[in-house]
């Protein structure tokens, strides 16, 4: 168990800059995932806490060591892979035994430690199989057994689930979320899923293009985004983008597009009078859309034709386009409403959840 | 839902397996069936190919009192036998040396290579010279560090002969078998060493454990390919010793020509039915190789 530093980190390849000026302090203990679009440089900075990738600039801590120069074996870590990396040769008591035998613990322990790993993973019938006898589940928990036998200090995923079907996706996301509880192990747990990072992170770094994007507990990124690209990235249906021009008449401070005349509640007021006459990113997310009723103020409504209905049950999500523009807004609406297709609906949005972003920086306003 | 049957285009078919069917039957098929045909006569080619029946006549002879075919066999076999032992594990150090990107690499893949690409007869004179008594490289070398003692005729001792041409095709398959050896390894997912790395295997450990078992069913092959291609050896022998001396380099395969047409003895079906055995023996060999050195599990990354 240790707390885990980077400072200033940067990984360049020969053309590439893979990772920018990362600076984080992942807690002991913590659960902390990484994520973000392929090559934001989530798995290169995984892969230098590992120690399997050189460090181009900056520094790693692990517990109170810099660990820069330390090689895979000497940094304390454990690490399951994409594909589980499952030697094939050897029996699945091997597989998880191997570290240990490297390390030269005793046998009786190697014995004790791993027996103790595959009853907490429920594998214990099948340490005589080969890798290649197990089905992929089985597979993903052999890799974590053979990661947990080691207590090391800080355990390494990368992209562990996305080889698994989707129901065992979540079953797996589940149980390694009861098990990090359990081990109170930290944990450095990258993807580029952004549902997994919401349920498993007890903080989320958010990545694009090598550089961090924002750092927050999953309901801190989710309410407030600090830019276009993690408002848009985190949570599904994605956020609606628009972009309207920002009006101030006499006081009243509005954002306009074709078929789109929102007031804008007196909180943001402020910030976006300086914007006025120009065009901002508007975001709204689906479910803070929702059909307008007596109780909705004229300024956070609008009038919208329905596109598509998707009815999946617990909800029902409208893809409207707004007035006659040719802006469309997905909404998160009740599985009791009853539009259909090319109905005119009017909609309103909740004031307290709006967001705005700068043209230019996409940072939010 | 049942699909139609395919009609299956026959003619197509036969227009393009056509001309490798009549290329196979007339040249492995027929030849093959004709030998074990022979095998079963004598045939004088003196007296225009006459054939008369012998029955078993000839395994009966060959297996209880030809003497020169069991030193063949005896010379087949110890070359099929130590040539993967050498040759392999040689190939193996210098494909890990090689992917351990020691410097000039690729100039040593390339020497390395270099003898495959050279035919029996080349190879064979080349190393002619080596083995020179008088200024081949062999004795010169031997006799500049002080061993002139140990310098003599290679080619001329029945004692030095068999594993001085043992030598010669470990230089020439060293290249190739390492080839088909680095390919191998360059095949292996580097997740594996990685998380051994990881799991503290130090560069020896990740080797010896994770790589070579890894490379186990390229290994097993290119043993088999060894083995049989040891057993079938002619060319160099030819080139080099015809066998000699005192049948020390006699290959069966050197045998069975010097029987057909060096001896006069005119008879086809003699030298027929040495190969009848000898095909037999590498077929149940191989097989019982492959039975042997094959896990039944194969190995999926």
């Amino acid at each position: 168990m240790a707390q885990v530093l980077m400072k200033d980190l940067n990984k360049k390849y020969d053309e590439v800059h893979a990772v920018k000026d990362v600076n984080l302090h992942i807690r002991d203990k913590e659960f902390i995932v990484l994520v973000g679009p392929s090559g934001c440089g989530k798995t290169t900075t995984l892969r230098m806490l590992a120690g399997l990738e050189e460090i181009t600039a900056g520094e790693i801590h692990i517990g109170d060591r810099l660990v820069n120069d330390l090689p895979p074996k000497d940094r304390d870590i454990a690490m399951v892979f994409q594909n589980y990396a499952l030697y094939p040769h050897m029996t699945v008591y091997d597989n998880m035994a191997f570290g240990l035998k490297m390390r030269k613990f005793p046998r009786a322990e190697i014995e004790q430690r791993v027996r103790d790993a595959a009853q907490l993973l429920g594998i214990q019938e099948l340490l005589k199989r080969k890798p290649r006898q197990l089905s992929g589940g089985q597979r993903q928990r052999v890799a974590v057994g053979r990661a947990i036998v080691r207590h090391p200090q800080v355990f390494l995923f990368d992209e562990p689930l996305s080889n698994l079907d989707a129901k065992l996706r979540v079953q797996m996301r589940v149980e390694l979320k009861k098990l990090h509880n359990r081990l109170e192990t930290t944990a450095v747990y990258v993807t580029h899923d952004q549902v997994e990072a919401m349920t498993l992170g007890d903080r989320v770094v958010v990545m694009k293009d090598g550089w961090i994007q924002q750092v927050g507990e999953p309901l801190e990124l989710y309410a407030h985004p600090v830019n276009k690209f993690v408002a848009g990235f985190i949570g599904s249906p994605a956020m609606n983008f628009a972009d309207v021009t920002i009006n101030d008449t006499g006081g009243v401070v509005t954002a306009e597009s074709q078929g789109l005349r929102l007031q804008v509640p007196p909180a943001k007021a402020g910030a976006l009078r300086a914007y006025k006459g120009q065009s901002v990113a508007f975001g709204v997310r689906p479910e803070d859309v929702h059909i307008a009723t007596g109780a909705d103020p004229a300024g956070l409504t609008f009038d919208a034709v329905v596109e598509v209905v998707e009815p999946l049950g617990s909800e029902i999500l409208l893809d409207v386009r707004a007035g006659s523009s040719t802006t469309t807004i997905v909404a998160r609406v009740e599985p009791t409403v009853r539009s259909k297709v090319k109905d005119s609906i009017k909609l309103a949005v909740n004031p307290e959840r709006l967001h705005f972003f700068d043209p230019k920086t996409e940072q939010a306003i | 839902m049942r699909r139609p049957r395919a009609r299956r285009p026959w003619g197509a078919i036969a227009i393009f397996l056509g001309p490798t069917v009549v290329l196979y039957a007339a040249f492995t098929i027929y030849p093959v069936l004709v030998t074990f045909y022979n095998s079963l006569h004598t045939l004088r080619m003196d007296l225009g190919m006459l054939y008369e029946y012998v029955g078993l006549e000839h395994f009966r002879e060959i297996l209880t009192s030809d003497d020169v075919f069991w030193k063949a066999a005896r010379n087949s076999l110890v070359w099929a036998v130590v040539a993967p032992i050498v040759d392999i594990p040689l190939a193996l150090l210098l494909a890990l040396t090689l992917h351990a990107r020691v410097p000039f690499a690729r100039v040593f893949r390339t020497v390395w290579f270099t003898p495959v690409l050279m035919s029996y007869p080349v190879v064979g004179v080349i190393w002619l010279w080596v083995y020179n008594y008088d200024w081949g490289i062999a004795n010169l070398v031997l006799r500049a560090v002080g061993l002139g003692a140990y310098a003599q005729a290679w080619l001329a001792s029945p004692l030095t002969a068999l594993p001085a041409l043992i030598l010669v095709t470990t230089w020439m398959f060293a290249g190739f078998n390492m080839v088909v050896l680095l390919a191998a390894i360059h095949a292996i997912p580097s997740d594996y060493l990685e998380a051994a790395s990881i799991d503290g295997a130090r560069a020896w450990q990740r080797t010896l454990r994770i790589m070579v078992p890894l490379l186990r069913p390229t290994i097993v092959n290119l043993v088999i390919l060894d083995f049989i291609g040891k057993m079938k050896q002619f060319a160099l022998v030819w080139v080099m010793t015809r066998g000699g001396p005192m049948w020390g380099t006699e290959t069966v395969a050197t045998y069975v020509v010097k029987r057909a047409f060096e001896w006069k003895t005119l008879d086809l079906g003699y030298p027929s039915a040495i190969a009848v055995i000898w095909f037999v023996i590498i077929f149940g060999l191989s097989l019982g190789l492959t039975r042997v050195l094959q896990r039944r599990e194969a190995l999926e990354f």
